[in-house]
């Protein structure tokens, strides 16, 4: 026989995936407009450029980050907050998926815990095989 | 998540121009948000013009940019 759950305990959570997306997606906002204001305000123009040091390069999603966030400023600041921007707005769906799995642990839903763990593993090989 | 790992190709390629995607993440994040609100507040008619005249002004500043650098 199932136990019934307590209502807020499961609205608690689906509460903190939502804000956790909300939050990642404007945090990555911010850091993107302040990011293009300040390369406005460097070069005069937002249009789009050509220069090399616009592409990013990486090898390995994680050590890019660890890069990015260590020594990312050698292009100037607004790049670096643009690509810190990218790398919020890529990692917000991946914490998404292992908060989700957390979820479904704690629902004792075996089979979605499962699945989700699967996805987790699938995203961080394709995150980290480059 | 799908266009998480597609995107993450085109990050190690090389292939993510950083002044070309700013710019795009945050008009349709910014779209996305407002948008959402005010698609149930307004009218289908003045939608529909909306979408006319935002397709139209694109279709001529495309042929426009075409033209010019030819």
């Amino acid at each position: 026989m199932k136990l019934p759950q307590k209502p807020e305990d499961k609205s608690k959570l689906e509460n903190s995936i939502s804000y956790l997306l909300i939050s990642g997606v404007l945090l990555s906002l911010i850091l993107l407009i302040t990011g293009m204001v300040l390369l406005w305000q460097k070069q005069g123009s937002v249009a789009i450029s050509q220069d090399p040091a616009v592409y990013v390069h990486g090898h390995d999603f994680f050590s890019f980050i660890y890069q990015e966030v260590t020594n990312g400023g050698l292009n100037g600041l607004p790049l670096q907050l643009i690509t810190l921007g990218v790398v919020v707005l890529l990692l917000t769906p991946y914490v998404r998926v292992i908060l989700s799995a957390v979820y479904f642990a704690r629902e004792r839903n075996l089979k979605y815990v499962f699945i989700t763990i699967i996805v987790v593993i699938i995203l961080t090989i394709s995150l980290t095989l480059h | 998540m799908t266009a998480l790992a597609a995107v993450s190709v085109y990050l190690f390629s090389g292939l993510l121009n950083l002044t070309l995607m700013a710019p795009i993440a945050a008009g349709t994040t910014i779209g996305a948000l407002f948008g959402g609100r005010v698609l149930n507040k307004i009218n289908d008619r003045i939608l529909q013009i909306l979408f006319l005249v935002i397709v139209v002004y694109l279709i001529v500043t495309m042929l426009y940019k075409g033209i010019i650098s030819l």
